[in-house]
């Protein structure tokens, strides 16, 4: 949990160009630090009648009734069970809090211009409307995530008309 | 510096007197009403407050203006503070009638921010 | 505090004043010359008119004005209260309002016309002489050119009891020694009395000064405005006299020459002085001594009883009561929490935590009770705005019409209160529309030529009924009926019986208006009374016998931040179910479900055949109590009707906060919200409506699919 725990201070004092990355399967992933209010660990939650299967239900955050996705279900990849690394990053998008389920969180990092390059054509099946640029971090890739388009309310709204 | 009372029945007055005078410096109590101020002005002793001055409309549900400063003028801890009235032009009888129960002077409504705060300083230094 | 917030202020103030006014208005018209009752009113637009000034809304206050000038006439018996006259002050009012939202919404045009109207309407009660209005002139500034000083010579006697009004002498002076210089001055002790018979409360000195300014004599004049009348001042323009500060008169003159001329020394006057000081003296000790005390504690045993009679307010942001509501609940449920940990602890420990947890239980109950009351108004505002809906709507359709309000003291949830306002409009006009008769037809059908319109609220349990009644025509069974089958909601040999019929008059695009009145024409039926009840948690049915009038019940909950519910248990969720809604619950024996057409199923409740509603099965929830002899069956009431829902277990009875879903995410089928249990886990509380409609519509297999789906 330490790390948990220095995320969390990075982000009391987050600044721009500051991404928290997680990973899904093989694969890292990074969100704008300034979109990112906590991490937690799994609670376990409440579910939510006819949903689409990424949407994992309700969670109680401190009084509020906030709603999990998990991003491997919306990104269609394997499902995974739940275990103690499981963690959710509470979000906040378009003045909603909304909690995301990744694998397990990685770290904070800094990237500088000449690091971040943007979204290059891929083969059908990418979803590149999500994906606000690439990151590079040494050998790794991090695939950087317009969260306010994965959540947006259009998406949300959706949903429920669903 | 001092504080003043606003009593007033008008929300809107109340605010607008409440905003010039603590530009100014001075810090307000507001009442609603003549019986609403003698409330206040006990529960301000009690606490061991005192206004420099209070500011009171005439026409008033509950207890008009005249009649406030009529009994505040009876108790012998408010005797000493000075009331002023507000008026409109029609109500110069009112001036006459405020003086009678023991106002030490008027305010002519609409009145302007200057005239607002050159009278108080004629009271509360 | 600003510009923007003072603004804000007013249109608060100036919409409620004109409520009531409106409301006093209509009263006015019955009662005629009360006199309070016009004060009121007088003082309303006398408000109104003070408070547009000191924002600007020169317009308004002018508009006011004229209304005002009106009242006035009324106050001093000088107009008599008409029909005629009630009209054009409403009408102004109506105007006034529409003022108010242009400058609520920071612009927009007025009715130019109707306020010229309405304005010519007023000036008719004037007295032709007062109709111009007199142009204060403007003073005009004397010229002085503004480096040259002038002198003042200022005699000050002021009152000897001025200091009992709170002005100090010393101020004035100072003020004047702000305007410029003081180059003279001279104080009169003369009259103070020896020491032993000074009043301390008494102003024995006079002044005599002389000030240098560049200020007109006007200005200085100022400075005594408000003590000229009763003291002896004189101001005179002694620039003449001086240079460069020094009084060229005095060179040739004697001190006591001086002293007589600005006659202060005179001896007749001292005496005068004297004899009137001795006088008031007197009078203070014969009057003061005695009834100073007696005045002063009659005064203060008035002043107590007064305090306890009148019931001081307070103006309290919304937000913050309902975040207090949310956080008593909150701790109400804590305290249940702790209750059941209380359980695991040794035997020992337990005994002495019982009586502690009990204490803080009821401490924390009746806290939240409390809470909960501050929230809580009476209804007598929002009853008293049908005055006027009432009159206008029956001088429109020459109706005779009387409300009658009772209740009025029955306290409702400020929301609520808020959002009943329309729906009650609504269904008071469509009284007036279509239930009370003609004055003619009603004397023809035996009836008094007056119809009663009564609003009602009162407490019955854990609800608030609010009924509105009319001694009109009643409902026509047969139109109502022919309509339905019309609409098609249902066959023609159906013969449903009084209240499911009258449920039909709630459904979307129902309406038997024969004729299509101003009101009922602006294309809102009573499914939209129904509505705006069903988000209040309410439910509402109608009592009619023909010819003898029509009753609407509406019942409400008495507040929407809190519900007692029903913990259930489905698979591994649990689901809060509003105790409000449930009739009973039942363990069906295997011989109690039978299944129609091999799909729909029914329960055997008591003899009578419920529809059963799997809950998991809507919900898409797994679980492996799927056979109801198994599980247990929550018998529950919509407004509609009956039916059985099928739950693995019951959990137990729990106040429930009630948290919104659409806050962080938006509204669920099936949920009219979500709370949080005892463990801080959430639970979504079970939309009896909501789930009527998904098990009961055509879709539903569309939602079993989903459900299967998600889970």
């Amino acid at each position: 949990m330490s790390k948990l725990e220095q995320v969390n201070e990075a982000i009391s004092t987050a600044t721009a160009n500051q991404f928290v990355t997680f990973t899904l399967g093989d694969e890292e992933y990074g969100i704008a630090i300034l979109k990112v209010q906590e991490i937690i660990g799994y609670p376990g939650f409440t579910k939510i009648p006819n949903m689409p299967s990424f949407v994992k239900g309700v969670i109680n955050l401190r009084g509020s009734v906030v709603p999990v996705i998990d991003l491997r279900l919306k990104f269609a990849m394997q499902e995974r069970e739940y275990d103690t690394y499981t963690v959710i990053a509470i979000l906040e998008v378009k003045e909603k809090v909304i909690g995301v389920i990744v694998d397990a969180v990685s770290d904070v990092i800094t990237l500088k211009e000449d690091e971040m390059q943007p979204t290059p054509d891929f083969s059908s099946g990418v979803k590149v409307e999500f994906i606000s640029g690439m990151g590079r971090k040494g050998d790794t890739l991090i695939i950087l995530l317009d969260i306010d388009r994965v959540l947006s309310e259009g998406e949300i709204g959706m949903l429920s008309a669903a | 510096m001092g504080s003043v009372l606003i009593v007033d029945d008008s929300a809107t007055l109340r605010a607008s007197v409440k905003f010039s005078l603590s530009e100014a410096g001075y810090a307000v109590e507001e009442a609603v009403d003549g019986r609403d101020a003698l409330r206040k002005l006990q529960e301000l002793q009690t606490r061991g407050g005192q206004v420099s001055l209070i500011i009171s409309d005439i026409n008033m549900p509950n207890m008009d203006g005249i009649t406030f400063i009529r009994e505040a003028k009876q108790m012998p801890s408010f005797k000493f503070i000075p009331v002023l009235i507000l008026t409109t032009e029609s109500q110069d009888s009112k001036k006459t009638e405020g003086k009678g129960a023991g106002a030490a002077g008027w305010l002519v409504k609409p009145f302007s921010n200057d005239q607002l705060i050159g009278v108080v300083k004629k009271f509360v230094r | 505090m600003d510009q923007s917030s003072l603004m804000e202020t007013f249109i608060t103030e100036a919409t409620e004043l004109l409520q009531d006014l409106e409301i006093d208005l209509v009263s006015l018209e019955d009662s005629g010359e009360d006199d309070e009752l016009i004060n009121r009113i007088f003082r309303a637009a006398h408000t109104i008119k003070g408070s547009a000034g000191v924002v600007g809304l020169t317009a308004l206050s002018d508009f006011t004005h004229s209304m005002e000038s009106v009242l006035d006439l009324v106050r001093d018996h000088k107009l008599v209260v008409t029909n005629d006259l009630v009209s054009v002050l409403l009408r102004a009012v109506d105007l006034l309002k529409e003022m108010i939202r242009v400058a609520s919404e920071g612009g927009g045009d007025i009715d130019e016309r109707e306020m010229q109207f309405v304005l010519t309407m007023l000036r008719r009660f004037l007295p032709a002489a007062s109709v111009q209005e007199s142009i204060t002139e403007k003073e005009v500034p004397e010229n002085r050119e503004e480096s040259k000083y002038a002198y003042f010579e200022i005699e000050l006697a002021l009152p000897e009891t001025i200091l009992e009004t709170g002005t100090d002498p010393l101020m004035l002076l100072r003020e004047l020694q702000d305007m410029g210089e003081i180059v003279e001055l001279e104080v009169t002790t003369q009259d103070t009395p020896d020491f032993h018979s000074l009043d301390i409360y008494k102003l024995y000195l006079r002044w005599h000064l002389v000030i240098r300014t560049r200020e007109l004599q006007s200005k200085v004049e100022n400075v005594f405005v408000f003590v000229q009348d009763s003291s002896q001042i004189a101001i005179e323009d002694v620039t003449r006299f001086f240079k460069d500060g020094v009084d060229l008169r005095v060179a040739d003159m004697k001190l006591g020459e001086i002293l007589t001329d600005k006659g202060l020394v005179s001896k007749k006057d001292i005496e005068e002085v004297l004899s009137s000081q001795q006088k008031i003296g007197e009078l203070l000790v014969q009057r003061g001594k005695v009834s100073e005390h007696d005045v002063r504690s009659a005064l203060e045993k008035q002043l107590k009883s007064r305090e306890i009679k009148k019931a001081s307010t307070i103006r309290v942001d919304t937000d913050k009561l309902d975040k207090l509501v949310n956080l008593v609940g909150e701790m109400v449920i804590a305290v249940a929490r702790v209750n059941q940990q209380q359980c695991s602890m040794l035997p020992g420990n337990k005994r002495s935590a019982q009586g502690a947890i009990e204490s803080l239980e009821r401490i924390s109950r009746d806290l939240q009770e409390q809470v909960m009351r501050v929230r809580m108004v009476p209804v007598e505002g929002l009853f008293s705005r049908f005055h006027r809906v009432i009159r206008d709507l029956a001088n429109d359709q020459h109706k005779l019409i009387r409300l009658e309000l009772s209740g009025t003291e029955t306290e409702l949830d400020k929301n609520v209160v808020e959002q009943l306002s329309d729906p009650l409009k609504h269904l008071i006009r469509n009284a007036i529309d279509h239930g009370v008769e003609l004055p003619e037809e009603r004397v023809n059908a035996g009836k008094a030529e007056e119809a009663t319109v009564k609003l009602c609220a009162y407490q019955q349990e854990g609800e608030i009924i609010i009924e509105i009644a009319d001694d009109g025509q009643g409902i026509d069974h047969k139109s109502v009926l022919k309509k339905a089958i019309e609409k098609g909601f249902i066959r023609n040999d159906d013969t449903p019986n009084e209240k499911a019929l009258y449920q039909f008059l709630f459904m979307p695009g129902f309406s038997t208006a024969k004729q299509v009145t101003e009101v009922s024409g602006r294309g809102v039926g009573l499914d939209v009374v129904k509505q705006n009840i069903d988000e209040l948690r309410g439910t509402i049915e109608v009592i009619s016998e023909v010819g003898k009038g029509t009753t609407f019940k509406i019942r409400l909950p008495l507040t929407l931040a809190i519900i007692d519910g029903m913990n259930v248990k489905v698979g591994e969720e649990i689901i809060t179910i509003p105790l409000l809604s449930i009739v009973e619950s039942i363990r069906p024996t295997k011989e109690a479900v039978k299944t129609v057409q091999g799909e729909g199923e029914v329960i055997d409740a008591r003899g009578e055949y419920l529809p059963l509603v799997r809950l998991h099965s809507v919900f898409g929830i797994e679980t492996d109590k799927t056979d109801p002899s198994e599980a247990l069956v929550v018998i529950v009431e919509s407004g509609q009707r009956r039916f059985g829902v099928l739950v693995d277990d019951m959990l137990g009875q729990q106040q429930a906060v009630i948290k919104s879903l659409e806050k962080n995410f938006h509204q669920v089928d099936g949920a009219s919200g979500a709370t949080i249990l005892g463990d801080g886990t959430v639970s979504l509380i079970l939309d009896i409506h909501g789930l009527e409609k998904m098990a009961f519509s055509s879709s539903q297999l569309d939602f079993g699919h989903r459900g299967s789906e998600a889970a």
